[in-house]
């Protein structure tokens, strides 16, 4: 594989080129509460 | 156009390969934990603009600039090292001190792998801010909070302590989080990550 290829392949790990915007923020913060409730919850338990 | 987030915007330059990720992903959540915005080549998607203005288009929006030169090594195919970081950081000096206006007040802070090792290839820049991180994101972490604490007026820091801790917890829910959005962890683009990392502050705050 050349040089220019391998980078360009490393680049693109955490590139936005030719992906469109996959998730929105609303979708996110769903997500992201519903781990939180998980934590909670988890600790709670643990005690 | 003149940018509104000028003072808080913060131009990262640095490498973009999978073994740099944790660091990379480390430094986005550092720039939003202390109230600043992380902004870097990849947020845009445009085709027509080649990257190089892209990238001066950044740096003019951003009074910060964040560069990581730890990666100026010989590549092993070709024993020639890579030298975007680098130009990247001479243009944002260049502005800095071509530039007019509010292009004059923009700061930087330089990262490398390890202490005095830019002498050997970059020793124009001694007198700079420059810190050493050992490819750890916890040392990472601590450069980018003392650098922005003297900047910060107007609202107290979380510590070094704090902010890694924050960040331990951000790293291990992130696979979960790509799960449930449906991604991999390889697909994560730039915009996802500050999403993701602007939504997690916001909601464990």
């Amino acid at each position: 594989m050349s040089v220019s290829k391998k980078h360009s392949q490393q680049r693109m790990i955490l590139s936005a080129k030719g992906k469109p915007k996959s998730f929105s923020k609303k979708a996110a913060r769903t997500v992201i509460k519903t781990l939180k409730v998980r934590r909670a919850a988890a600790v709670k338990k643990h005690r | 156009m003149s940018n509104e987030r000028y003072g808080s915007d913060v131009f990262i330059n640095c490498p973009f390969d999978a073994k740099y990720a944790p660091i990379f992903q480390a430094v986005v959540f550092c720039i939003f934990e202390c109230g600043f915005r992380a902004r870097c080549a990849l947020e845009i998607d445009d085709s027509g603009q080649v990257r190089l203005e892209r990238i001066v288009a950044i740096i003019r929006d951003c009074r910060l600039g964040i560069h990581d030169l730890s990666r100026t090594e010989s590549d092993a195919a070709t024993g020639l090292p890579r030298f975007n970081m680098p130009l990247e950081l001479g243009l944002f000096l260049a502005a800095k001190w071509f530039g007019s206006g509010k292009q004059r007040d923009k700061v930087c802070l330089i990262l490398d792998r390890e202490p005095y090792r830019y002498q050997a290839f970059i020793s124009d820049i001694a007198g700079q801010d420059i810190r050493d991180h050992h490819d750890e994101p916890t040392r990472v972490i601590a450069a980018i909070r003392r650098w922005l604490r003297p900047l910060v007026k107007d609202r107290p820091l979380p510590g070094e302590t704090a902010i890694n801790a924050r960040y331990d917890l951000f790293r291990s829910e992130l696979p979960e989080m790509c799960r449930e959005l449906k991604l991999t962890n390889a697909e994560i683009t730039f915009i996802d990550l500050t999403h993701l990392v602007e939504e997690w502050l916001r909601v464990n705050g």
